[in-house]
């Protein structure tokens, strides 16, 4: 019975370090943009599932996409596509059409089929496909017109 | 062909190659000369000073914005460096460039508190240019 007990014991300390790895450290995705800070770290059968970064959004990134290599700061294998909220929308010819409301994600993975655009409370929210986008950066711009 | 009068364009929005709304277009440069376009200032706001964008920058002069190809030089300026793996390096301070590329970036990094040193990084070590730039090692 003895020995069970230091077993776990001893299993909740090498987590413990290893939680300590990544707690409160900032993450940056794949294009340089900072995400948030880790702010708690999801575990299953022993090991790191997932992470919990809180920035503008919370995000729950899976441990997968975190690159070994921890430093001052935490690098993400993937841009997650939660970045698109907020985001403002442009059409070809340059017309504002909103910011990103929400996403239409597939299944659990980092991808997308269409996303809601809404300029203001008055508008009505409109709905844009992920293969009509042209560029994806700090904002959005499209390849055809509004 | 499509023909378009300063009326179009003055009072525009200008984006760059990221999307990054720069400001407003308000004057048109003009060659007497050679009768030909040189380029447009763009208002950048009142915390930023005019920007002038030469013609081979503008991408396209769309109905309701003009679109300048890649990135202005000015915007490297400030932004954080950052390794492949996180480490942080420094700030842009200044960056050559040469026929719209960018040729090399020179990142201030701290060190101590009254001092600092320069790094010097040529394109080909630059991975990826977003909020923040991420250089290889």
């Amino acid at each position: 019975m003895e020995k069970q007990k230091f077993t776990i014991a001893d299993q909740a300390i090498k987590l413990d370090d290893r939680a300590k790895m990544y707690l409160t450290k900032k993450v940056y995705t794949l294009s340089g943009n900072k995400l948030g800070t880790v702010k708690d770290i999801l575990f299953a059968n022993g090991k790191i599932t997932s992470l919990l970064i809180k920035g503008r959004n919370e995000n729950i990134i899976d441990f997968k996409h975190i690159k070994p290599e921890i430093n001052d700061r935490i690098m993400l294998s993937i841009d997650p596509i939660s970045l698109l909220l907020g985001k403002t929308v442009f059409d070809k010819e340059g017309k504002k059409l909103g910011k990103v409301k929400s996403i239409n994600q597939i299944d659990n993975k980092n991808e997308f089929t269409e996303m809601t655009v809404k300029r203001n409370i008055f508008t009505r929210s409109q709905i844009i496909k992920a293969a009509e986008i042209e560029t994806l950066k700090e904002n959005i711009i499209l390849n055809t017109e509004y | 062909m499509e023909s378009i009068t300063t009326d179009d364009i003055l009072g525009k929005t200008a984006l760059d190659g990221h999307a990054r709304v720069l400001g407003v277009v308000v004057k048109m440069h003009i060659d007497t000369e050679a009768k030909t376009i040189l380029g447009i200032t763009i208002d950048q706001g009142l915390t930023k000073p005019d920007l002038f964008v030469g013609l081979a920058h503008v991408k396209k002069f769309a109905k309701n914005a003009v679109f300048l190809h890649g990135l202005t030089f000015n915007a490297l300026k400030g932004k954080n460096v950052i390794s492949e793996d996180g480490e942080r390096i420094g700030t842009v301070e200044s960056v050559v460039h040469k026929n719209e590329q960018v040729v090399s970036i020179t990142v201030n990094k701290k060190v101590g508190t009254f001092k600092s040193e320069n790094t010097h990084y040529p394109a080909s070590k630059i991975k990826e240019i977003g909020e923040t730039i991420i250089v290889r090692k």
